[in-house]
């Protein structure tokens, strides 16, 4: 394991999320949008929706714990929430939204609130691995032997390699 | 789709599409979609936007001043405001935008909401996330649409079923999306509105200069023949 190069690792992870279902297939077909005019498409997609999500968390923390509660403004917000967190294949994010929303629907808020402990959890575990895993590609890619790897890694699974190559060349990576 | 690329004589044929999305994550997403299946984009965040961008607010609007027309239209179905449905009403109400083909985005495969975008004239609904074969998809179906208005029966057969529309059930078709092919048949996407003239109703406005028409259409239609 130490040994691996960080070409390995990062397959790794990339790997490990999806057996883990933490992300879906959505997740790589955004890195697949990787191109030379674009090559950090993903990271700035993952980093728009942590910028967006950021936001929306405590405010439906704090709708939640309002009396009385406005179920159709957290159902909005939380469908918002859904539909972002589905756009970049944040599977479990996703799935306790789902759980969220039906107990509401249900009208148990208790319920609700503790499923909506469990959407933030997820969403600060994706959040780390995210950040981990962007970093180790920036870092990969500065490795000018390894850079060459990765283009054909990442390119495996594409179909024209050509125009689709992923290098990524953003310097920060920052979801506040 | 290497075919679509093909037809298009010069950059200034690129199908132009306006997408709206108040989800900044899913405006980006689409937008690069577009831009991989070489199509133009303007990408709004709200339906307001989109009509003062189609000047159908009673001001001017973005166009007209170049050669940015409007070819498609992708509207998310849920947005504060005005809803992707409201907006698809209102291009529908309008004389100078009506022929534009609208497709409305949703994440939520609900067949009563998919019925009535269909029959308020919606050519397609797709359930996100979008994939690229949905784009690359309906770029192909609008491009053939323009060559069917000129004598479509000419073109590959491979694209004309019996009843001379396109292939709406073909497996292609049909694995993307998959939940709004599930619907009955007059909520098929891509099909016809029955009440349709003769002209297919997703045929874009050609009397245009961008898109000049028996030129475009005579080479369209023998690079289709002569294509696979």
């Amino acid at each position: 394991m130490e040994n691996r190069s960080l070409r390995e690792q990062i397959a790794a992870m990339r790997q490990s999320f999806l057996d883990e279902e933490i992300l879906d297939t959505q997740f790589i077909q955004l890195e697949e949008l990787s191109d030379k005019d674009e090559p950090s498409i993903a990271e700035e997609v993952v980093t728009l929706y942590f910028r967006e999500t950021t936001e929306l968390l405590p405010t439906l923390e704090e709708d939640m714990k309002a009396i009385p509660i406005d179920f159709p403004k957290l159902d909005r917000i939380l469908h918002r929430l859904k539909g972002n967190s589905a756009s970049i294949g944040a599977n479990k994010v996703r799935n306790e939204i789902n759980n969220t929303m039906a107990l509401l629907e249900e009208g148990n808020v208790e319920g609700a609130k503790a499923a909506f402990e469990q959407v933030r959890k997820e969403h600060e575990t994706l959040k780390a691995k995210l950040e981990t895993y962007f970093q180790a590609l920036l870092t990969q890619l500065r490795l000018p032997s390894e850079a060459v790897a990765l283009k054909l890694e990442i390119g495996a699974g594409m179909k024209d390699l050509a125009s689709h190559q992923a290098y990524y060349s953003c310097p920060m990576i920052n979801y506040i | 789709m290497a075919t679509a690329a093909a037809v298009l004589p010069s950059g200034s044929q690129e199908l132009h599409v306006l997408a709206v999305d108040d989800s900044h994550v899913d405006r980006k997403v689409i937008e690069k979609l577009l831009k991989i299946s070489s199509c133009k984009v303007t990408a709004v965040e709200s339906g307001t936007r989109a009509l003062q961008y189609l000047g159908l607010d009673g001001g001017k609007g973005s166009l007209g001043f170049n050669d940015l027309k409007v070819n498609l239209i992708m509207t998310d179905y849920s947005m504060p405001g005005m809803t992707g449905y409201e907006l698809l009403k209102k291009i529908k109400q309008s004389s100078a935008f009506r022929e534009i083909p609208v497709v409305i985005m949703s994440s939520e495969n609900i067949l009563t909401r998919i019925d009535r975008c269909l029959e308020e004239g919606a050519e397609e609904f797709l359930v996100k996330p979008v994939k690229l074969s949905d784009v690359k998809r309906l770029k192909d179906f609008i491009m053939r649409g323009e060559t069917e208005e000129n004598g479509g029966s000419r073109v590959n057969k491979r694209k004309l079923e019996d009843d001379g529309h396109p292939p709406l059930s073909s497996s292609s078709l049909s694995s993307s999306s998959s939940s709004a092919s599930a619907p009955s048949s007059p909520s098929s996407p891509l099909s016809p509105p029955p009440s349709t003239s003769t002209v297919a109703p997703f045929a874009c406005d050609l009397g245009t200069t961008e898109l000049p028409t028996s030129p475009l259409h005579s080479s369209k239609r023998s690079k289709f023949c002569n294509s696979d």
